[in-house]
This record gives structure tokens, sequence and C-alpha cells, in this order.
């Protein structure tokens, strides 16, 4: 299965220097941390929803197991329609500084 | 009231029960200060002591301020933060700091805080409990330093005896079941010339613990102790170990940048100020650790895995939450039923419960713990790792609930109280888990006649 174009996009922005992938089965070459950010992405901004079950990395580790991982998923509206979007690298912790 | 032991259970055990009116004895067998590792507090361990009172003194002795954990990825290229937040009596969240400790001064000042405030504390070893005909514990046997023996009988007595855990050993509570995290082994010693963070708080704020995971059970950490020193420690399996065939100085310097790439950017050079101490880790939980006549607090009853830097925070709000129920006790509450403390004693096992399903996660599913930290479950997990776990602070949360759907595993209380925890290395369920191909003893054969 094709993945979605901006979830390419995503992918091969976040590989560092490395080009953009052409080979589905190829290893992303981002790392767990990396990754993390990618299930934010796929669920805040594309509107698919990941569930607990399926977070293990081998489902994120080349284009071909995430087109298999979203095959069976329709993305709802995306959250950012709902609330921003979180900011890079900084958890969405809904806190208040201390005074 | 006999206290065993002086760290900071004992300490904050006697100076709750001070509050309540209660004067105790705290036993000590060693001089202070000594070393002690266990340097990292927690959001809520930084409340009790601004409950206790030492805010300002923790400020003029200059402690490290911890803001948060920041946790780097194996290539130490990424990298996530847990805040230290806090709740307000409307449970708002807000972020907030505590301290890093170095412990022979922190557990000084703990003590002899509690002997100002009116806590007897006596040097000696206790020896043996002094059970009564029904099993209930009504005193000690204590060596005093000059070699003689004496009985010192109590109504209750608190065991804050740590690891050594004196009740639990003596058999005068249930079995004490060893747990699942015995096969590491940690390094550590204290350096200069580190680099920390170089913000006044945030992610970056200077004195923050960080954290630098490998893969699983081999991870390090990074705790600032005072404005030139850092503590540096390595946890690996202890079969790394022992192939290697070198001493544990060697075996630290030689595998401690091998964690992560980025330790070579936080400690450039290893200046070590302090011995290399090693410590295996040994995780178990005593059932049955509150009875007639006794409770144990904090490490007295459990140890899991130090990843999360629990151990002060739990056992000063164990001490806490136990202080008003000894008074009560006194008082004449609670002494006709077989265990005058059950409801604490579930309490507090509930407590640890919820930080056993997030540290089994955390080894046994680090993608899916660290999605929920970072994505899922920020809030819920900022208020565990503050350790708010106990029930009445709004656990166990969803997020807790999910760690338990993914380990498949429920948690019921109202059985035996004896019973293999699904802590130990023989419930069935943990046993398939870390040794696909041993046999699961009953508990019977494994505990022996007793």
């Amino acid at each position: 299965m094709e993945i979605p174009p901006k979830l390419k996009e995503y992918i091969d922005n976040n590989r560092g220097s490395l080009p953009p992938l052409t080979d589905p089965d190829e290893p992303l070459q981002i790392d767990s941390l990396g990754l993390i950010r990618m299930v934010a992405f796929l669920e805040n901004d594309l509107g698919y929803r990941v569930e607990d079950e399926e977070l293990i990395a081998e489902n994120f580790v080349t284009m071909r197991a995430l087109g298999e991982l979203l095959e069976t998923k329709t993305p709802t509206a995306p959250t950012w329609q709902v609330k921003a979007p979180a900011q890079e690298g900084i958890p969405t912790f809904t806190v208040k500084r201390e005074k | 009231m006999l206290i065993i032991g002086g760290g900071p259970g004992g300490s904050a055990m006697a100076m709750f029960l001070i509050r309540e009116g209660i004067k105790p004895m705290i036993l000590e067998q060693e001089e202070f200060p000594r070393f002690h590792i266990g340097e990292s507090l927690t959001g809520e361990a930084g409340q009790v002591l601004r409950r206790l009172g030492f805010e300002d003194e923790m400020a003029k002795r200059e402690y490290p301020i911890k803001h948060g954990v920041k946790v780097y990825g194996t290539t130490g290229e990424n990298s996530w933060f847990v805040p230290v937040s806090a709740r307000d009596k409307d449970w708002n969240l807000s972020l907030g700091h505590t301290w890093q400790v170095r412990r022979s001064n922190f557990d000084t000042m703990l003590l002899k805080e509690a002997e100002k405030r009116g806590a007897t504390v006596m040097r000696g070893t206790a020896t043996k409990p002094l059970l009564a005909d029904d099993g209930a514990v009504r005193g000690v046997t204590v060596r005093w330093p000059d070699g003689k023996s004496e009985d010192i009988e109590t109504q209750i007595v608190l065991d804050c005896s740590g690891q050594a855990t004196f009740l639990a050993n003596q058999r005068a509570t249930g079995p004490k079941y060893l747990g699942n995290y015995d096969k590491q082994v940690a390094f550590f010693s204290q350096v200069t010339g580190a680099v920390r963070g170089s913000a006044a708080s945030g992610e970056d704020a200077k004195d923050n613990t960080v954290i630098f995971y490998a893969k699983k059970f081999h991870w390090a950490w990074f705790i600032p102790l005072d404005k030139e020193v850092v503590s540096i420690g390595m946890v690996t399996p202890n079969a790394d170990f022992l192939a290697k065939k070198q001493t544990p100085e060697e075996f630290f310097r030689n595998e401690f940048y091998n964690i992560n790439p980025e330790l070579r950017n936080r400690v450039p050079e290893m200046n070590l100020v302090e011995k290399v101490h090693v410590i295996p880790n040994y995780s178990y939980q005593v059932r049955g650790f509150c009875g007639k006549g006794f409770i144990c607090i904090g490490d007295a009853h459990r140890f899991i895995d130090p990843i999360f830097s629990f151990g002060v925070s739990v056992t000063m709000r164990e001490a806490e939450f136990a202080a008003p129920l000894v008074r009560e006790y006194l008082e004449g509450k609670n002494r006709n039923g077989k265990n005058p403390f059950r409801e604490h004693q579930i309490f507090c096992e509930k407590a640890i419960d919820n930080l056993e399903d997030m540290i089994d996660l955390f080894w046994e599913q680090p993608f899916a713990f660290a999605t929920f930290v970072y994505h899922r479950y920020p809030d819920e997990l900022t208020d565990a790792f503050s350790s708010r776990i106990y029930p009445t602070e709004r656990q166990p949360s969803p997020a807790i609930i999910a760690f338990r759907k993914l380990l498949k595993r429920t948690r019921e209380y109202d059985k035996d109280d004896y019973s293999v925890p699904i802590g130990s290395r023989y419930h069935p369920e943990r046993a398939a888990i870390w040794e696909p191909n041993s046999p699961v003893d009953t508990t019977e054969q494994w505990m022996g006649a007793r």
C-alpha cells in the first residue's frame, strides 16, 4: 500500500541529511524518539488513530510496515483542526508555569 | 515507639510522629554521615520536605534544584523531558521543582533535625524481633556498640531498615518474594567537570537529572550533587560484567561511554572523585508487611528497580501516611483485628503496583511507554513520575490502566495477603517473560520450609 504523501514528506524531512526514500523496505533511519514524534504526527496532523497494541517499533521501521499498519485505518478529522499541534521537541503538557 | 533505621524513611517517620504528638526512638547502626546511593527526589518528595519545614534549609544548603528528567534515546540525537510537576487542591497541574541530594549530607540533616524535634537517636543494631504468641511484634533485641544486648519493648516497631528488610528477614512479616529485576548491576561514582544544562528552568535546567537509555537493561544516570560534583552511574546486565573479567573500576571506565553517544558531551573526562561503587540490583516484595505491632516502610518491604528515582520519595511518603494511623492505634483504634494496618498496607501496595506497572512497561515495551509519556498521556505520567501514585491521587490513571492492558495484567486486592505477587519472579505471568524455558516452581517449593 502507498503511504499518504504528507507522511512520506514527513519521513523524508526527518531523516537528517539522508536522501528521500525510494525503496519501501529500506529502514526509515529515524530513531525511536523520532518515531514517537511520527506517531504524534499521524494522530494529530493526519487523523489516524494508532492503537496502544500497535505501538511497537516494528510497525514503523519501513514504509511497507507503515503502509500495512495504515491499510486498515480510516483517518478522521485531524486533531489540529481542533487544537494547536504540539511544538517540535517539547511534550504537550497542559501545565501552567510556576510563579 | 521504635523506628529501626535513621535514613530518610526513619527520620521522616519520626518527624511525622512528633507532629502527631508521639516522641519515638530511632535505632541506627551506622555512624552518620555515611555514603548512600539514591540521590534524586521526585516532585512529591519535595512536597513532603516542604510540609516538614525544610524548604529554607534545602535552599541554604544549596542542594541542586531539579526541574525534571531529560532522557536521551539510544543514538543520543533525540531526547524527551518529563518535568517535575505539582497539583493544587483542585488538581490543577503546574510545573514545580524538587531537589537532588548528596545522601550523606541529606540523611544527616534529617536525622539531626528529627533528634532536635524530640526523637531519641541511639546507635545500635536490631538483632531480632520480640514476638508474642500470636505473632505480634512487641519489641526488638538490640545490640549496643559495646557488644551488650538488651530487649526493648514497644507498642509498634516501624521498620525503616531499607534493603536490610529487618522484619522480613526475621520472618516477622509474610513471605518476602524475590522479584525479577536481579540480573542487572549498577556501577557508580562521582565526577567533576561534567557538562550540565545551561538554562535556569525547564528541559535544559542546569541541575536536572539526565538519563541515557541504551537498550533493555542498559542505561546510565547523571545527577548533579553540588556546584562541582555530579553523580554518574551505569546499569548493565551482570553477565556483561562477568564476561569481561575486569575490576569494577576498569569496567566502569571502559563501558560508560558505550551506553550512549551523548555521554561524551556530558562527561568529557572521567575525573572521578569518589570510589567506584558496585551494587547488584535486588528486587523483592514483602507480603503482609504490616501487622500487629509493626509497619514496614519503603525499601523495608519492597524494591523494584532504581530507574525512576523513587526510593527516598516512597519511603518518606509512606512515613507520612503511616503517622496518623500509629497515633490512632495508640489511642485504641483497630486493636482487635488481625492486622490493625491492613488498609494502609493495601493503600501502599496499590501505589507500588502502579509503579511496578510503569517499570515493567518501560522495560518490556519501551516504544509504547515513550509514546504514552510523550504523546498519549503526558499529564497523567508527569503525575506518576512526580510519585503521585497513591489511590488518593486519581490512580490508577488511564495511563496505568493502558499499561496493564498492554501487559495483559489485572490487579486484585481482596485475596490472601500472602499470595504470590505479580512482581515475583515465580509468578506464572512473569516467569514466562523472564525465563521462557524455566519451569515455574510453586511458591511453597521456592520458599522452602518456614
